[in-house]
């Protein structure tokens, strides 16, 4: 489904090495939980996936489209969540909700049904002719992310997507991802709380200074000491690539 | 087609957030008083525009009556049209760098599956639209008016209906050049900051020149009698010399007034050029609009790595919040443009005006006549000059506004609010200082002022400019714009820069209303007076901090968000 060759990006005119020779492919129906420390290169890795930021070097491919060649079939496939959302402030959240569908081209019905549907979920249906504005950080998250499940996209991509939701939306959200991926769609999202990635996801890919140090089934990842929790693997992996990497 | 439809998509939407129509459909709906607020503003807005347009009809009548007596009113259209495009393009650049350019939400829109093509186009629509309203509002009233004293054929209206929707394109075109140039220049640089403020600066500075060339140029043509009467004897060579300049003004204004079958050539000839820089414009656009608008979200790497000594420099909570706000202000492009025009432009503009000619002519006959009066009004005049920076200063009007989101840092932190608001007083009057100091050395190097009256006139100004500029933040304590979506909408679309300035004029008459007659009436010599004065203003200073305190504790204390 998401297929990585190769991808670096680097800020500040080469200044900033935030993703560098990443290589991963994440295959259909899969939950795969991408974590790593603040800084590690999640947020960057994600909006090259996303087609909001162009990779330097390397190639995305989302569902065997490559994203440099065809942007916009390849982004019409992902549902995406960014970490921060500062934006449409100004829209009511049925006002976004309607953007959002027009740009996915979301028949009527279709939208009006999962947005109610979401909206329900995540008892939301009574803000919705507020101004985004007066959301708290929790509401816009799940406005997002009602409006990022609006074409039921074969791809959602979500990066911290717990951070903000109280233990009730995110349970509801866990439930959600499950239940795509029986559907045979898949999910990526990025974290740093282990806790999570390490309940919820077939796969994890763990990132360090922007680059990945380790990929696999919790229980790949354990093969070599048994029964470590990921906590102390993940410190394991992150000191042995800090020091790779220094 | 999938094009147009993503666009008329992105625009709708655009339109909407921009002028906040959701925004006021939702406080009406909330409270029906609210409507009346935005009738209020939209009936202010009404009067004021109108105010404006019929001024601008008078004069344009006096000059279009007389030149059509003579036959040369094709040339006074072609004059006003220049001056639409000129506009144009001087507004247009703004809103290419602010709202095309360095629009905060295009890493929104590249997300999703929208062709950056359509994005850029539904920017540079809405663009469009801001900039028709002042070509339709300075090009309409010339059209008609033009025909009411010129006889016109019946395709004179359908080539207006042409060009004059068309005028902001070519400009338009331009600006977004000048404004991917300076993007993409700006992004070379590692301190993207200092280029746009340096940048902007300098753009300030040409303007002010620019407009000193422009008054020394009217001001010889119309001394020299000769050279009106052949220029309105001679209407096309009037054309022609604007012509020069621009070719599309003179085949936009021959489209309308051309003899014979030539306007049809003409109105041609607009036409292509107008699409051929609107199609150039937006081929290049669509290709680098995401390139740049992204790249200005980018971050250039501190210099010093790690916990530095400088970052532990401050000692007292105070030091380190007016160090805080210093860092605030000068790293943020649009805030250090702002804060540091005033004290930049006043000086530039007493030391080039004179040269240029322009304004000396005044300035040299006004002073024989300052100097025939009492002695302390030249000292009085010069610390009024040395205030003006001081009356325009955005960094004290939106102190608070600048906050923004981060204002529960403000109310979180375990200082008393008055201290914080002192911190923001004291680094809005560093800035008004500074200006004080600038124009007492400008005045000294290009004003015929004697140096002694400088020097009397330098304490009262900087005494004088701690409660001006401690009232001119009084309303954005009272009332601070914290929910903003870009750093222009809060320093520039402010209400409180606006009230503020009118307090700090308010304060300023109000000091020379007090100051003259007590300068007359006490009659000690001149640094006496200044002496005086300054103690005067220095205790009106001590009056202004208490009033800012009590807003500090009061209001602002209180205020929920
Ligand atoms: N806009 C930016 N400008 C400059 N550097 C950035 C920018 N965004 C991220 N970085 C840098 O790139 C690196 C990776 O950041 P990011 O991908 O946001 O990490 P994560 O999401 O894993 O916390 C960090 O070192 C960060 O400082
Ligand atoms: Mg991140």
């Amino acid at each position: 489904m998401i297929l990585l060759e190769q991808i670096s990006k680097s800020y500040a005119g080469g200044k900033v090495k935030a993703v560098s020779g990443l290589d991963m492919r994440v295959k259909p129906g899969e939950i795969f939980g991408f974590i790593g420390p603040n800084g590690a290169g999640k947020t960057t890795t994600i909006k090259m996936i996303t087609g909001v930021l162009r990779p330097d070097e390397g190639r995305v491919v989302i569902d065997g489209i490559d994203m440099g060649q065809d942007p916009i079939g390849a982004k019409g496939r992902i549902g995406y969540v960014p970490d921060s959302h500062d934006a449409y402030d100004r829209l009511t959240g049925t006002e976004y909700l309607d953007f959002i569908g027009s740009v996915y081209g979301v028949p009527l019905e279709e939208r009006r049904a999962r947005a109610e549907t979401y909206l329900n979920l995540f008892e939301l249906a009574g803000a919705a002719g507020d101004l985004v504005r007066s959301y708290s950080h929790g509401m816009k998250q799940k406005l997002l992310l009602t409006g990022a499940l609006l074409h039921d996209p074969p791809l959602l991509l979500l990066d911290e997507p717990m951070v903000g939701l109280d233990p009730k939306a995110a349970l509801l959200l866990k439930q959600e991802m499950r239940a795509r991926c029986d559907r045979g769609r898949t999910v990526f999202f990025s974290t740093h709380v282990l806790e999570v990635a390490e309940k919820l996801c077939d796969r994890i890919g763990i990132i360090y200074g922007g680059k990945l140090i380790a990929v696999g089934t919790l229980a790949e990842l354990r093969s070599g000491d048994a029964g470590a929790s990921l906590e102390a693997m993940f410190f394991e992996l992150t000191e042995r690539g800090g020091r790779d990497a220094g | 087609m999938k094009l147009w439809r993503q666009f008329w998509l992105l625009f709708r939407l655009f339109f909407r957030t921009q002028l906040g129509l959701s925004v006021a459909r939702d406080a009406a709906r909330r409270d029906k008083k609210a409507l009346f607020k935005f009738a209020g503003i939209g009936l202010a807005v009404a009067v004021g525009v109108l105010s404006i347009l019929l001024t601008y009809g008078v004069i344009l009548f006096s000059l279009m009556w007389p030149a059509s007596q003579i036959g040369i009113g094709a040339a006074v259209l072609a004059l006003i049209f220049f001056l639409c495009m000129g506009l144009v393009l001087i507004l247009g650049t703004v809103t290419m760098i602010t709202m095309v350019f360095g629009a905060r939400d295009a890493e929104l829109y590249a997300a999703l599956p929208l062709s950056q093509r359509a994005v850029f186009l539904a920017k540079l629509g809405m663009a469009y639209l801001l900039e028709l309203l002042p070509t339709l509002f300075l090009g309409l009233p010339a059209v008609i008016l033009y025909a009411v004293y010129t006889p016109v054929a019946w395709w004179y209206w359908i080539a207006a209906a042409l060009v004059l929707p068309l005028l902001p394109v070519i400009p338009m075109a331009l600006s977004a050049l000048l404004a991917a140039l300076l993007m993409r220049l700006a992004a070379r640089f590692k301190r993207r900051e200092v280029f746009m403020v340096v940048g902007g600066l300098a753009i300030a500075v040409g303007a002010v020149l620019l407009q000193g060339q422009f008054n020394a140029f009217f001001s010889s043509v119309f001394a020299d009698e000769a050279a009106v009467s052949a220029m309105l004897q001679d209407s096309a060579e009037a054309l022609r010399a604007m012509t020069a300049v621009f070719p599309p003004v003179g085949w936009a204004a021959g489209a309308l007034t051309a003899e014979g079958l030539s306007w049809l050539g003409q109105l041609c000839l607009f036409l292509l050029s107008a699409a051929a820089a609107g199609g150039l414009a937006l081929w290049l656009g669509g290709r680098v609009f995401y390139r740049g608008a992204l790249a200005q979200l980018e971050t250039a790497p501190g210099r010093s790595k790690g916990y530095n000594r400088a970052s532990l420099g401050a000692s007292s909570p105070l030091k380190a919040l007016y160090v805080r706000e210093w860092r605030m202000l000068l790293r943020t492009g649009v805030y250090a443009l702002n804060a540091l025009t005033g004290i930049v432009i006043f000086p530039v503009m007493l030391v080039f005006m004179p040269m240029m000619g322009g304004a000396s002519g005044d300035m040299s006959e006004l002073l024989p006549l300052l100097e025939g009066w009492a002695g302390p009004l030249l000292p009085l005049v010069a610390a009024g000059l040395m205030l003006l920076p001081a009356l325009i200063n955005p960094a004290a009007t939106t102190a608070l506004s600048r906050e923004g989101r981060q204002f529960w840092l403000c109310r979180s932190i375990p200082v008393p609010m008055r201290t914080q608001a002192l911190a923001k007083l004291l680094c809005s009057w560093s800035i008004a200082l500074a200006g004080v100091g600038l124009i007492f050395g400008a005045a000294l190097l290009a004003l015929p002022i004697p140096a002694a009256d400088l020097l009397c006139g330098l304490p009262v100004a900087a005494a004088l400019s701690f409660p001006v500029t401690a009232l001119s933040m009084l309303p954005d304590l009272l009332k601070p714009k914290l929910t903003w979506n870009s750093e222009s909408e809060a320093i520039k679309q402010n209400i409180n820069s606006l009230t503020g300035m009118l307090l700090a004029l308010a304060a300023v008459l109000l000091a020379a209303g007090i100051a003259l007659p007590l300068a007359l009436f006490l009659a000690l010599p001149d640094p006496l007076t200044a002496l005086v004065l300054t103690v005067l203003f220095a205790g009106a200073g001590y009056g202004g901090w208490r009033l800012v305190r009590a807003l500090a504790d009061g209001p602002l204390e209180a205020r929920e968000e």
